[in-house]
């Protein structure tokens, strides 16, 4: 009896199991419902914003529209800092409503989460908020013609003239932010300086331990002297003296000084005939891949680098296990004021991108100073409340717009100094965390935003090393930051997207995979060939073709 | 369905289906009402979102909704098949289930023998307790301290060069991604396994002890013939169920634990429906294989079972 009262508790027990092993089964369908809670009411508050005169004013700023509501999905680019629990009380997104005088109900995906997962899952819960920022340039026209974001073209010139005034002074701007079609689809974040902050990263070194092994940083110019420098560090016991965070590397690291445009992740790049090329399947890739492997087999290059985060980086950095990295501006802030805090003798300079022993230099890391992302108007705002939405936007472009999104309110984060230039107030300056930190707290443009960002803002934000090194690996390339760049602001028709991202789906994990391997030596590179081989036979061909077309249009614009 | 496995066969009624269930309603009502919450959870979670599944029949565009969007037919499952890394990922996910089940499934069994045989009461629950606890790590501090033990100046490789090896970041060899990756699993998991089989031990009854015993049976003899075969159904439940999940690796461990170095050993369906679903937003393709996935669980779960009520005659229905 009592055997059988426990076997039945047991399969009851088990039941319970099989109802959740089926549920985690359905999880994926379920996620994706679940992304629909994360938009909430947006069309709620639509219907209320409907003003009872059936218009919108606008009369300057702030709007003095209180009564309205804008949900505002803010993506991966100026969410509250993390000293703030919510959007609510970060200065800069409660000062912002202020400043316009209209309400925003600010929306972001989770810390840590993946952002294009979080616009994935929220575009397929169905309910959207009123603005949505994401790096969605290549889809824009799609999004347009399945009447999920609106054409912004009939209305920009009304009600964002500031915007519209600033995509009219370069035609790479204009250029960027409409579609084949001539269609204006977004609000886009810019580099006031152009392209010198789009090369934040490069090689750097520790200075002192390169003077210990009696090298001078400034003289390490070609890959051979990496060889030397390397060799002599290692030689000197140090265990792994050229480490980086793989985030840092893996767009391109220094492949200009073999010819090559990439490194693990998928590539593609503008050769000196216009046309498009996946990075690679060049010969001159594997020259690249040649060169790591064989530092990474004497141990110059860190074997845990695949797992290397921003903040591993920076604890090598100040145990000095490493002496030679690639990362960007504002690492090597962080890196420099850890060695003064620790008196870890370090001193952290900026290296030249080297050069091919016979002066080779392809590309270095860049761009045109046009951000990805682009802040779009979803249909689920209603077409009379656009204007309103519009000049919400706009703000950023305006003077004091522009401003408010890099430092924030004036008097409250920053006043003029005596010379007119902006100087961050004590709230700033003396922040517990560093300024570093702070500035994040009252502005908008420090990674990316719907607005402009200020060189200003990257001046007050570094530190002078780090400022020299972003001089030194911009100013030395700069005819190779950009040329061979795919613009950002390509876009695809909805039937090549769908058949890119199928081709493409394939094609990067079988390429970021394989350069791994070829790299870390578990695939020899005699089977480079073969590779090759590989990725043409799944259809590189036509993919390219489709980036193509997309780059011809856009040429044409 | 659950009383069926244990409840000899119902007398045979000639009364209406109808009238049958109507009686009992009245009979039962209360417990008709206590089961009423998991009928709507059911009902609510994973029987409505399963109407998510036709996308794997249609393109899926966020904004045409699932009902608006084209209908393809198969072209997703053709996709899949023809997908360079079909083989691959089929491969991966057999050999992690099949590893998981063949070292992970039988370590529960022999720790709750162990335990049960241990007769000190103080050192019985201080090794339950220490066995269990790693359960109750979440799985990314878990992932991080594997990830950490694992570099190349980590933990493993401290012991490995004691004893004259290389230093190395045992991660990124695909060698060694299946002896780590069940190991963690063993350290996480086997204590809290063998929690449902020392319950059913507790309820073999003690009589036949006593009996063996008497006949002077030694505590091996009394393993062999008592407690192993007064454990089988609980057992070939539990093994029914994980045949079930057959193709449902765990994600998350995986994506945790994964890099581009190890995708031909690391990377299995789930983790490759992640990145192909949801971070390139093939929403439709990522569907189909997860529906393919189900499939393949269901006609294992139908095969063990029948497997199983055949040979044991106990299975879940």
């Amino acid at each position: 009896m009592m055997g059988k009262r426990i076997l039945a508790s047991l399969l009851s027990m088990a039941m319970v199991g099989a109802v959740l092993a089926g549920c985690s089964g359905g999880g994926e369908t379920a996620s994706s419902q679940a992304g629909s809670s994360a938009a909430p009411a947006s069309s709620a508050a639509g219907s209320e914003a409907t003003p009872a005169e059936g218009g919108f004013e606008f009369t300057g700023y702030p709007m003095n529209a209180q009564d309205q509501t804008i949900t505002w999905y803010g993506g991966p680019s100026y969410n509250p800092n993390a000293a703030y629990a919510s959007a609510e009380d970060s200065p800069f997104h409660t000062l912002l409503q202020e400043q316009l005088g209209v309400n925003i109900e600010w929306q972001f995906p989770t810390a840590g989460t993946d952002a294009t997962q979080a616009f994935n899952l929220m575009m397929a819960g169905g309910t959207l908020p009123d603005v949505i920022n994401h790096t969605l340039m290549k889809d824009a026209e799609r999004y347009i013609t399945e009447g999920t974001i609106y054409d912004l073209t009939p209305y920009i010139q009304e009600h964002a003239p500031a915007y519209y005034a600033w995509l009219q002074t370069d035609t790479a701007y204009d250029k960027a932010m409409k579609t084949d079609s001539g269609k204006y689809y977004g609000f886009g974040f810019f580099r006031e300086d152009g392209g010198w902050n789009d090369t934040y990263l490069g090689p750097v070194a520790d200075a002192a331990a390169l003077e210990a092994v009696g090298i001078k940083a400034d003289e390490v110019k070609t890959i051979s002297d990496w060889d030397n420098m390397l060799k002599a560090l290692k030689d000197s016991g140090m265990s792994t003296p050229l480490s980086f965070a793989k985030s840092r590397i893996e767009t391109t690291g220094i492949s200009g000084a073999f010819g090559a445009y990439g490194l693990i992740k998928y590539q593609l790049f503008i050769d000196g005939n216009q046309k498009v090329q996946l990075a690679h399947v060049q010969p001159e890739y594997k020259n690249y891949l040649q060169k790591l492997n064989e530092w990474y087999q004497a141990g110059y290059i860190d074997q845990d680098f695949l797992s290397l985060d921003d903040t591993a980086a920076r604890s090598n950095a100040q145990n000095r296990t490493m002496a030679v990295s690639i990362t960007s501006m504002g690492q090597i802030s962080n890196w420099e004021r850890d060695a003064e805090q620790n008196s870890t003798g370090a001193k952290w300079v900026a290296l030249s991108y080297p050069k091919g022993d016979d002066g080779t230099l392809s590309m270095v890391f860049g761009g045109y100073g046009i951000g990805e992302v682009a802040g779009t108007i979803s249909t689920n705002c209603p077409e009379e409340k656009i204007p309103l939405v519009m000049r919400a936007l706009d703000y950023a472009y305006t003077d004091e717009g522009f401003l408010y999104w890099n430092f924030g309110k004036e008097g409250n984060s920053w006043e003029y100094d005596a010379n007119g230039e902006v100087q961050y107030l004590p709230i700033v300056t003396e922040d517990p965390n560093g300024i570093n930190d702070a500035i994040d707290k009252f502005g908008g443009s420090t990674w990316s935003g719907n607005c402009i960002q200020a060189t200003k803002l990257l001046y007050l934000k570094n530190t002078e090393t780090a400022i020299a090194c972003n001089d030194k690996w911009f100013y030395e390339n700069e005819p190779v930051t950009a040329a061979w760049k795919m613009p950002n602001g390509l876009t695809y028709t909805e039937e090549e997207s769908n058949r890119h991202t199928e081709l493409q789906g394939a094609i990067q994990t079988y390429i970021e995979e394989q350069s791994v391997k070829f790299m870390t030596g578990e695939e020899s590179l005699d089977n480079f060939d073969n590779f090759v081989a590989t990725v043409e036979g799944m259809g590189l061909e036509e993919m390219l073709a489709i980036d193509q077309a997309a780059y011809d249009r856009y040429l044409a614009r | 369905m659950t009383g069926q496995a244990v409840k000899p066969s119902a007398p045979i009624n000639k009364q209406s289906f109808g009238y049958r269930l109507k009686k009992d309603f009245y009979r039962n009502k209360f417990k008709y009402l206590i089961i009423l919450p998991v009928l709507i959870y059911l009902a609510i979670f994973c029987y409505k979102p399963m109407y998510g599944l036709v996308i794997a029949f249609k393109e899926y565009r966020p904004n045409l909704g699932i009902a608006g969007s084209p209908w393809v037919g198969f072209k997703q499952f053709t996709n899949f098949f023809k997908d360079p890394y079909f083989f691959r990922l089929i491969r991966n996910t057999f050999s992690i289930s099949l590893l998981s089940l063949v070292f992970c499934f039988p370590a529960p069994i022999i720790l709750a023998l162990f335990i049960n045989e241990i007769r000190n009461n103080v050192f019985k629950r201080t090794v339950q307790t220490i066995t269990y606890m790693p359960y109750f790590i979440s799985m990314v501090v878990a992932c991080s301290l594997v990830k950490t033990y694992t570099q190349q100046n980590g933990l493993v490789s401290q012991i490995v060069m004691a004893f004259g090896g290389d230093a190395v970041n045992w991660l990124n060899k695909s060698q060694y991604f299946y002896p780590i990756y069940i190991l963690s699993e063993l350290w996480q998991t086997v204590g809290w396994n063998s929690i449902i089989y020392l319950a059913a031990l507790t309820g073999i009854d003690q009589e036949q002890y006593e009996a063996a015993r008497i006949d002077g049976a030694s505590r091996m003899q009394q393993l062999w013939s008592i407690t192993l075969p007064n454990l089988v159904p609980t057992i070939m439940i539990l093994l029914i169920l994980r045949m079930g999940g057959i193709l449902n690796v765990g994600f998350e461990k995986i994506i945790l634990l994964y890099n581009e170095g190890i995708y031909d050993v690391a990377d299995v369906i789930s983790s490759y429906v992640y990145r192909r679903g949801i971070i390139n937003a093939s929403y439709s393709y990522g569907a189909a294989i997860g529906l393919f996935n189900s499939a393949v669980n269901i006609v294992f779960l139908l095969v063990s079972n029948w497997i199983s009520t055949r040979y044991t005659e106990s299975g879940l229905f």
